[in-house]
């Protein structure tokens, strides 16, 4: 982060001094007194008029004035570059939007017709840029993230020999990464499992019989030794297995009872969100709304997305926790923002115009703004958003329970579990269909080439010609010839989407200057047909303030 | 004697001209260097008039001085032309060279909201390079003075830079 004097001295426009061309013929005229001043003030005086009903449209040095707001407001150009990797995808954010963690992330083409946009809000808006920055010294903020989150340091971190990560540790009870990341760095810490039972102790030594003294009295037995002390208990037994499932009552084999399936995102509520809250702040940043999900029947994952400006961005923080609420590992984004402009935005009705001619620009250029189609259910509304009810000094998170235990006292066997109840009776299974295979038929004759088709894809000018390839004819009945396969080339229609909502956001982009979080809408909807929902992102920037040039690589259409 | 002060004219223009020339860019930025160059060789024709007027070792921060009351006297006069000519006008935001130029919000709110003089002081510290005792010569004021002033007027500075920020 500059300092306030260098900022103000970044603001000089005239950073060098200037020499008239005309210098010498200027000395020459003072020294003879050639001008007087009231020429002067009537060149000026014309000039000066003129240049300031001109300087709305001025462009100097990359540098636009904004017209009529007296406002002069950078270009801001795009650099062409890969994704964005500081922005890697976490275990969430691979969910974010999907049913079920196996769901299919569907790229679409671009041929769309959206619905919608007279729904949205007409009015435009302003919103700043921010220049990211990583923090210089990995090493120091890997130590500082990794006591933040409540984790004691028991070693330094010290340079990979990965070189995809800078720095490591590998500590006793935890071991933790960072790596540089354009604009930003990405860490992630794994904690150890809790720690083992202490071994157990020895029974206390028996007494030892004192030996009889040489006496004309009788021998006096010797008293007896105390008894040792007791070992403290031991470690609870395992729980014990679960009972196998019940036989069907009736019909056909009990049928195996399905696992459970990940649920999706859902708002994350409980103090699992608030200790992961705790961390967020606890790390400097500004946590926005969380969600949860079940990840198979033991962790939970709060992801835990980062405001800018009060509102989301493209980076967050991931929290996993075991069931017994201890951290189980982490992973996330530090960075600083500097503040740049504040830009007037484009309404969110007139950004939909926007989408078919930013979408295939800004996905090549950083890997963002494209379209992110997906089956399942939208994501639930969060609901966990008061940071007043979260810790806020570093020691919150010291309810992790991380720590190994160390050997402790002795200690008795732990009591067996007992054994779990029986399980549930399965459902009758179906009837299974009864009857032979059939007998296999015959191949069927090869099938005739089929005619050659030639479809325009909507909105490209040039006819694109395919070629029919020769196929199989399809098994025929039993028995019987196969009958001639038929060739059928198509092309998707316009994907016709319903548009829903429009939010605000942060999206980091590789741009010239070097990576900025810019303000983007989101835009979703429905996809009218396919039964799934999309996702669209836009630079909601006047078109003047953005110049795309650099866009040499563009995807083609369709080619994703 | 003419050659002789031809020569010292011509030395004292050499070193103080680029100095010249970017303090009143800076200012009317970003209007055309035809703009700038009549108002630099007004003040070249003050200097060879006041030669002898100008402190041994001081030339620069002098002439800035003069380049700092011609460049006033310009907008005085430009301002009252836009008067005459459109008083019927109505009345628009007359914005500072500083409004044109500098696109850090936060500096530019900062310098709005600083008096004219204060403002002068800060940039002429902070752009054009110059010292307090400099400011002084320009000032007309003493270095000692200066140097509170560039103090108190930078103190403002940070404190509304702050307040902006918040804002």
């Amino acid at each position: 982060m500059k300092s306030i004097d260098e900022r103000l001295a970044d603001s000089n426009p005239v950073a060098q001094g200037y020499v008239p061309a005309t210098y010498d013929q200027m000395l020459t005229r003072a020294m003879r007194q050639a001008r007087t001043a009231d020429p002067v003030w009537k060149t000026f005086r014309l000039r000066m008029a003129g240049s300031v009903a001109a300087a709305s449209a001025l462009t100097v040095l990359g540098v636009s004035a904004l017209n009529g707001a007296g406002a002069v407001l950078p270009v801001l150009g795009f650099q062409a570059s890969a994704g964005h990797a500081g922005a890697a995808p976490t275990a969430a954010t691979k969910y974010q939007g999907v049913g079920a963690p196996g769901a299919m992330m569907m790229p679409i083409m671009l041929n769309y017709t959206f619905n919608g946009a007279s729904s949205l809000s007409t009015t435009p808006g302003s919103a700043p840029v921010y220049t990211l920055n990583a923090p210089g010294d990995l090493a120091a903020t890997l130590t500082g993230v990794i006591k933040a989150l409540g984790v004691t340091l028991d070693k330094t971190p010290s340079p990979s020999t990965n070189p995809s990560i800078n720095y490591v540790v590998n500590g006793t009870k935890y071991s933790a990464s960072i790596y540089a990341s354009n604009g930003s760095d990405y860490w992630s810490i794994y904690t150890m499992p809790a720690g083992v039972a202490g071994v157990s102790g020895t029974t206390g030594a028996v007494g030892v019989a004192v030996p009889p003294v040489t006496s004309s009295t009788p021998p006096v037995a010797g008293a007896t030794g105390s008894t040792g002390s007791s070992g403290s208990a031991g470690s609870t037994g395992a729980t014990g297995s679960t009972g196998a499932t019940g036989v069907a009552t009736s019909g056909g084999a009990t049928g195996a009872t399905g696992v459970s399936g990940a649920t999706g995102p859902v708002a994350a509520t409980g103090s699992l969100a608030t200790q992961a809250l705790g961390y967020v702040q606890a790390l400097g940043d500004t946590p926005g709304s969380a969600t949860q999900t079940t990840g198979g029947t033991t962790n939970t994952i709060i992801n835990v997305p980062l405001l800018i400006n009060g509102s989301p961005s493209d980076m967050s923080d991931t929290f996993t926790f075991n069931s017994d609420g201890t951290l189980q590992n982490a992973s996330g984004n530090v960075f600083t923002l500097s503040e740049g402009a504040t830009y007037p935005l484009i309404s969110p009705a007139a950004g939909v115009d926007q989408i078919a001619a930013q979408e295939k620009l800004l996905r090549s250029l950083s890997g963002f703004g494209g379209p992110i189609a997906y089956s399942g259910v939208a994501t639930t509304t969060p609901s966990v958003t008061s940071p007043g009810a979260v810790p806020q000094s570093l020691s919150a998170p010291a309810a992790v329970k991380m720590a190994a235990s160390t050997s402790g006292p002795s200690g008795a066997s732990g009591a067996t579990g007992v054994t779990g109840p029986t399980g549930a009776t399965g459902s009758t299974g179906s009837a299974g269909a009864t009857g032979s295979t059939g007998s296999t038929g015959s191949t069927g004759s090869t099938g005739a080439t089929g005619p050659t088709t030639t479809v325009a894809p909507l909105g490209v000018p040039t006819p694109t010609t395919f070629k029919a390839k020769n196929d199989a004819g399809v098994a025929g009945p039993s028995g019987a010839s196969g009958s001639t396969g038929t060739t059928t080339t198509t092309l998707p229609a316009a994907t016709v989407v319903d548009l829903t909502t429009a939010t605000l956001g942060y999206a980091a982009y590789d741009m010239k200057s070097g990576w900025m979080e810019l303000p983007v809408y989101h835009y979703t909807g429905t996809v009218v047909k396919g039964g799934y929902q999309a996702s669209f992102s836009v630079v909601p920037l006047a078109s003047q303030y953005l110049d795309f040039a650099t866009n040499t690589n563009p995807i083609p259409l369709g080619a994703r | 004697m003419r050659a002789q002060r031809e020569r010292r004219f011509r030395a004292v223009a050499d070193e103080a001209t680029p100095a010249i020339g970017a303090y009143i860019k800076r200012r009317i930025y970003p209007l055309s260097h035809a703009d700038v160059d009549d108002l630099v060789e007004e003040v070249l024709i003050i200097a060879w008039r006041r030669l002898d007027d100008i402190p041994a070792g001081a030339e620069v921060p002098w002439l800035i001085g003069v380049a700092r009351n011609v460049l006033r006297n310009a907008h005085r006069k430009y301002r009252r032309g836009e008067v005459t000519s459109s008083r019927l006008a109505a009345p628009h935001h007359d914005s500072s060279a500083e409004d044109n130029v500098i696109a850090d919000e936060a500096v530019r709110g900062a310098l709005e909201s600083l008096s004219d003089d204060d403002r002068d002081i800060v940039l002429l510290h902070a752009w054009d390079g110059r010292s307090a005792e400099e400011i002084g010569v320009i000032l007309g004021i003493t270095a000692n003075a200066a140097a509170v002033r560039l103090s108190r007027a930078q103190d403002r500075f940070r404190k509304n830079f702050a307040e902006v920020s918040v804002g």
